[in-house]
C-alpha cells in the first residue's frame, strides 16, 4: 500500500520507500531507524540529523509515510529512516504494520527509539515490545525540557543500566543532544531480556498488561515527579480551549482570526494588490504588448482604466486605506482594424496570440488566476493552519465536535481532515488515513469532495459573497452545513461497517515556532503550486481550443435546459460549470467574472444559486485521482456520479424555492 | 456491564463474554451477534435485538441499572480534578482495551479527571486522553483521596 503513496507534503523530488526498497547503495549496517510513539518529535529529530525537512506538527500521527535520507557524521555515511508514530507494536494498525515491515527489511539497522521524556511509561511499553526483536537500540528521551518544567526527573544512568542500552536526553526543537545521539549510535546494543516477561500473555491485551507491570517497576526505580508549581499560561489556555463554554468562545475567536487573516487580509488586500496592482496594471499589458510584437496582425486592444484600491481590513466594513492608484492600460479585448481581411498567415498568428493573451489566454488568464488569486489565499491559509496545528489546538477542537460528528457516524478525529480540507481537499483526502475504519474514511472523503470548499475556492467564494446581501451569505453557509450533515448521515447509512471508539490523545498546547510554521507553509505551497499551475494552464488551453472550435457554444447550448431552465442562470455560465468539472474554484472564477465588473450579469438570487451549485462540485481532477488512489476507481466514479447530479439538484432547489419565496 | 458474563441457555455454563470463540478474528463477528458457549458450542443470541427504530432509541437512552459496590464508580461520575484508580475497563472488545492500555489506562492505573463536558478527558501520567462518553461510562474506578483541599 505504501508503494504508490505520493508525497503530498512537497517532497516529491526525494527518494521514497518502495516495496523491497531496502538500502542498496549504502551498507545496510549504517542504517538507523527512528521509531516511537506519535507526537514525540521523531520527525524533528530526523530533520536535525539529516537537515531534511519532514512536515512536523503538534498532532499525533502526522507522518503518514516512510521518509529516508542520508546523513554524514565525521565521514560516516548513515541512512536514517523516519517511521510513523505507534503506540503499540502489535500489528493492529496500518502504522504498526508499516513500521514492522521497515524493521524487517532493514535487518541490520540500528533502532533509535524516540521517547517523550514526560511520557516515559508509554515509551517503555513500546521499548519492551521492541525488545523481542533483539536489535541494537538507542533510547532517546526527547522533550527533556518539558519534563523538567513539569518537575519530573529521570535517572538516565540507572535507566540505561536496567535496559542495557545507551540512553540520550535531547530537546529536538532547540537541536540539543543531537551530537550526543550521534556519538551513542555505535554503542547501540540489543535490549536486555527480562526473564520474567518470556512468553507471558496469550492475547495482545494480556501481554501488554504484563509488560506494563514491568514498566511500572522500571519507572519506580528511575522516574520521580514533584508537583509542578503553577500551571503555566499555555496549560491553562489548553484547558480553556476544551472547556464547554470557554471552549466555544475560544473557537469563535480562532475562527474570527482565521477569517480576518485569510478572508479579509489574504483574499482582500493581497489579492487586490497582486491581481489588480501587479497583473492587470503591469504584467498583463506587458505580456499583451510582447505577444503583439511577436505575433503581429492588424488589431487594436481596448484601453481600459483599471482602478486599484488596496486597504488593510479592520472589520468587514471598516478599512485603513493603503493605496489607491488608477492606471489606463490595454486589456485583453481587441478589435480587428476596420476593413482588413486577415490572410491565412495572419490568422495563424492571431491563433497563437489568442492562445497566450486572449480572453482564455493561458498567460493572461491562467497565470494571473493561479498566482494572483489562488496563491495569496492559499499562502495565508496554510500559514494560519500551520500555526494552529503546531499550537495543539485541533485535537481540542475535536473534543468540542465529537458529539456533532457522531450524527454522521464519525467521531471528533474527523475534524482534522475536514479542516485541512479548507486548505486543500486533495491533501486532506490523503490524511483521512488517520481515521481508523473504512467507513469513517469513506464518509470523510465524500464530505471533502462534496461540500468542504478548499482555500482557492473559498477565496473566490468570499469575493462573490461580498457582492451578496449578508443574509445571502448566511443562507449559503446554512445550505453547505446542512448538506454536510445530510449527506454525511446518508453516507454513513449506505456505507456498512463500524465507527470507531473516540480515544484521542490531547497534546500539550505549545507556542508555535515561526520558523517551523514558515518552512511547513513553504513545503505545502510548493506541492500545491506544482499540482495547480499545470492544471490551470492546461484547463485554460482546453477551454481556448473548445472556444476556437465552437465546441464551447455547442456544449453551452446542450447544457442550456440545465443551466438556464433548471438553475435559472444565463446561458454562458455553462462555461463555468464545464470548467468546474476540472476545478471547481476555476468555475467559481467565471461566476465571479459574471457577477462583478461594470455590468453585472447576475442578480443576487442567481449568484446564490451559482455559488451553491459550484460549491458542491467535486474539488478538482487531482482530488478525483486521490480518491481513486485511496479507495479505488470504483468508489471514485460512484462518488462523482453522486456529487455532480446532486450539486445541480441542490442548486435547482435553491433556485425554485428562492423564486417561490420572493414571489409570495 | 451487565452482559460481561453470560450463561449458556443450553448447558448453564457461565463464561466471560470475551471468551466466546467467535469474538476474536472471526470475519463475520461484526454482523453476527451470536455467542458460542465455550463448553457445549451451543450458539445463542447475546441479547434480543431491538425490533423497531423506536425500540433502539429507547434502549439507547435507558442507562442500565448497575448493582455496584459503593466504592466503585464510573469515570462519568467523577468530578473535575478528582483522582481515581482504574479497576475495570468494562465491556467492549479487547481491541478497545488494548487501545486504552497503550495509553496507560489499565486496571491499577491512577487517573485524574480533567473535564466531563463536552467529552470526558482524563489524565494518565502526562498523557491527556479524550474519550467517548460511552467508553468513560464503562470504565470503573475507585476514588482516591486527593491532597488538595
Amino acid at each position: 500500500m505504501m508503494s504508490f503513496l505520493r508525497n503530498t507534503r512537497g517532497r516529491s523530488d526525494e527518494p521514497e520507500l518502495t516495496d523491497g526498497g531496502a538500502a542498496v547503495s549504502a551498507p545496510a549496517r549504517d542504517t538507523t531507524i527512528l521509531v516511537g510513539n506519535p507526537n514525540v518529535g521523531k520527525s524533528l529529530l530526523f530533520k536535525n540529523l539529516t537537515s531534511r525537512y519532514v512536515t512536523v506538527s503538534n498532532i499525533p500521527g502526522t507522518t503518514v509515510e516512510i521518509v529516508r535520507a542520508r546523513a554524514n557524521f565525521d565521514g560516516r555515511r548513515i541512512e536514517i529512516v523516519d517511521t510513523p508514530g505507534i503506540n503499540d507494536f502489535t500489528p493492529h494498525s496500518d502504522d504498526a504494520r508499516v513500521t514492522r515491515k521497515v524493521l524487517e527489511e532493514n535487518a541490520n539497522a540500528t533502532v533509535v527509539q524516540v521517547a517523550d521524556a514526560k511520557n516515559l511509561r508509554r515509551a517503555l511499553l513500546l521499548t519492551l515490545q521492541l525488545s523481542d526483536l533483539q536489535r541494537p537500540t538507542v533510547l532517546v528521551l526527547n522533550m527533556f525540557d518539558e519534563l523538567e518544567k513539569r518537575g519530573g526527573k529521570i535517572d538516565i544512568d540507572r535507566l540505561s543500566a536496567i535496559l542495557g542500552v545507551p540512553v540520550v536526553a535531547t530537546v529536538a526543537p532547540a537541536n540539543r543532544g543531537t551530537k550526543e545521539l550521534v556519538e551513542a549510535l555505535p554503542k547501540a546494543r540489543p535490549l536486555r531480556r527480562f526473564p520474567d516477561l518470556e512468553g507471558e500473555g496469550h492475547t495482545d491485551y494480556a501481554r501488554n498488561r504484563v509488560l506494563l507491570d514491568k514498566v511500572n517497576e522500571i519507572l519506580s526505580e528511575t522516574y520521580s515527579v514533584s508537583q509542578p508549581l503553577n500551571p503555566s499560561f499555555s496549560v491553562r489556555l489548553g484547558f480553556w480551549a476544551m472547556h464547554p463554554v470557554r471552549g466555544l468562545g475560544f473557537l469563535a475567536v480562532v475562527l474570527f482570526a482565521v477569517f480576518w487573516f485569510v478572508g479579509l487580509f489574504g483574499a482582500g488586500t493581497l489579492v487586490e494588490m497582486l491581481e489588480v496592482g501587479a497583473f492587470h496594471q503591469r504584467i498583463n499589458p506587458l505580456l499583451i504588448n510582447t505577444a503583439d510584437a511577436v505575433f503581429s496582425f492588424p488589431h487594436e486592444h481596448q484601453v481600459e482604466s483599471v482602478p486599484l484600491s488596496a486597504s488593510i481590513p479592520v472589520t468587514p466594513v471598516h478599512n485603513v486605506e493603503l493605496i489607491t492608484l488608477e492606471r489606463s492600460v490595454v486589456g485583453t479585448a481587441y478589435a480587428i482594424s476596420d476593413g482588413t481581411d486577415l490572410s491565412v498567415f495572419q490568422e495563424i498568428k492571431r491563433f497563437f496570440h489568442d492562445l497566450l493573451v486572449g480572453q482564455y489566454g493561458t498567460l493572461t488568464m491562467a497565470l494571473s488566476y493561479a498566482l494572483a488569486i489562488v496563491l495569496p489565499i492559499v499562502t495565508t491559509f496554510f500559514f494560519v493552519f500551520g500555526m494552529l496545528e503546531d499550537s495543539g489546538y485541533f485535537p481540542r477542537m475535536a473534543i468540542l465536535m465529537n458529539k456533532v460528528f457522531r450524527i454522521m457516524g464519525l467521531n471528533g478525529k474527523a475534524v482534522l481532515p475536514m479542516i485541512l480540507g479548507l486548505g486543500c481537499d486533495t491533501m486532506a483526502t490523503m490524511t483521512t488515513r488517520i481515521l481508523e475504519t473504512r467507513k469513517e474514511r469513506l464518509v470523510t472523503t465524500m464530505l471533502l469532495a462534496l461540500a468542504v470548499p478548499c482555500s482557492a475556492q473559498l477565496g473566490v467564494l468570499l469575493a462573490l459573497m461580498a457582492t451578496l446581501h449578508p443574509a445571502g451569505a448566511l443562507v449559503w453557509v446554512g445550505i453547505v452545513v446542512g448538506v454536510i450533515f445530510l449527506v454525511g448521515w446518508l453516507t454513513s447509512r449506505v456505507v456498512g461497517g463500524e465507527g470507531s471508539d473516540f480515544i484521542l490523545e490531547i497534546p500539550p498546547m505549545r507556542r508555535p515556532q515561526l520558523s517551523n510554521v514558515l518552512v511547513k507553509t513553504a513545503s505545502r505551497l510548493n506541492w500545491y503550486l506544482k499540482e495547480v499551475i499545470p492544471l490551470f494552464v492546461i484547463g485554460t488551453a482546453v477551454l481556448f481550443f473548445m472556444d476556437a472550435l465552437h465546441v464551447l457554444n455547442l456544449i453551452a447550448r446542450l447544457m442550456e435546459p440545465l443551466v438556464s431552465g433548471w438553475l435559472g442562470l444565463p446561458q454562458q455560465l455553462a462555461n463555468a460549470f464545464l470548467i468546474g468539472f476540472m476545478r471547481r474554484d476555476f468555475g467559481a472564477v467565471y461566476i465571479l467574472d459574471a457577477a462583478t465588473g461594470p455590468t453585472p450579469e447576475l442578480s443576487g438570487h442567481q449568484i446564490l444559486v451559482a455559488m451553491v451549485t459550484i460549491t458542491l462540485f467535486m474539488p478538482c481532477f487531482a482530488n478525483f485521482l486521490m480518491i481513486a488512489k485511496e479507495h479505488g476507481m470504483k468508489v471514485a466514479w460512484r462518488m462523482a456520479a453522486f456529487i455532480f447530479p446532486f450539486a445541480f439538484l441542490v442548486g435547482g432547489a435553491v433556485n425554485h424555492i428562492g423564486r417561490w419565496l420572493t414571489s409570495t | 456491564m451487565a452482559d460481561e458474563y453470560l450463561t449458556c441457555p443450553f448447558c448453564g455454563f457461565e463464561f466471560a463474554k470475551n471468551d466466546t470463540l467467535c469474538q476474536h478474528g472471526c470475519p463475520l463477528s461484526p454482523m453476527c451477534g451470536l455467542m458460542r458457549c465455550p463448553s457445549c458450542q451451543y450458539e445463542f443470541a447475546d441479547k434480543p435485538r431491538a425490533i423497531s427504530w423506536l425500540g433502539s432509541v429507547l434502549q439507547k437512552r435507558r442507562r442500565a441499572p448497575q448493582d455496584l459496590p459503593a466504592h466503585l464508580v464510573s469515570v462519568r461520575d467523577l468530578k473535575r480534578g478528582e483522582q481515581a484508580r482504574v479497576l475495570c475497563l468494562g465491556g467492549g472488545t479487547s481491541t478497545r482495551h488494548n487501545n486504552l492500555a497503550v495509553f496507560g489506562v489499565v486496571p491499577g492505573a491512577e487517573i485524574q479527571l480533567i473535564q466531563q463536558r463536552p467529552a470526558p478527558v482524563v489524565r494518565v501520567g502526562e498523557t491527556e486522553l479524550a474519550l467517548d462518553a460511552a467508553i468513560a461510562e464503562e470504565i470503573l474506578v475507585e476514588r482516591l483521596e486527593t491532597d488538595q483541599p
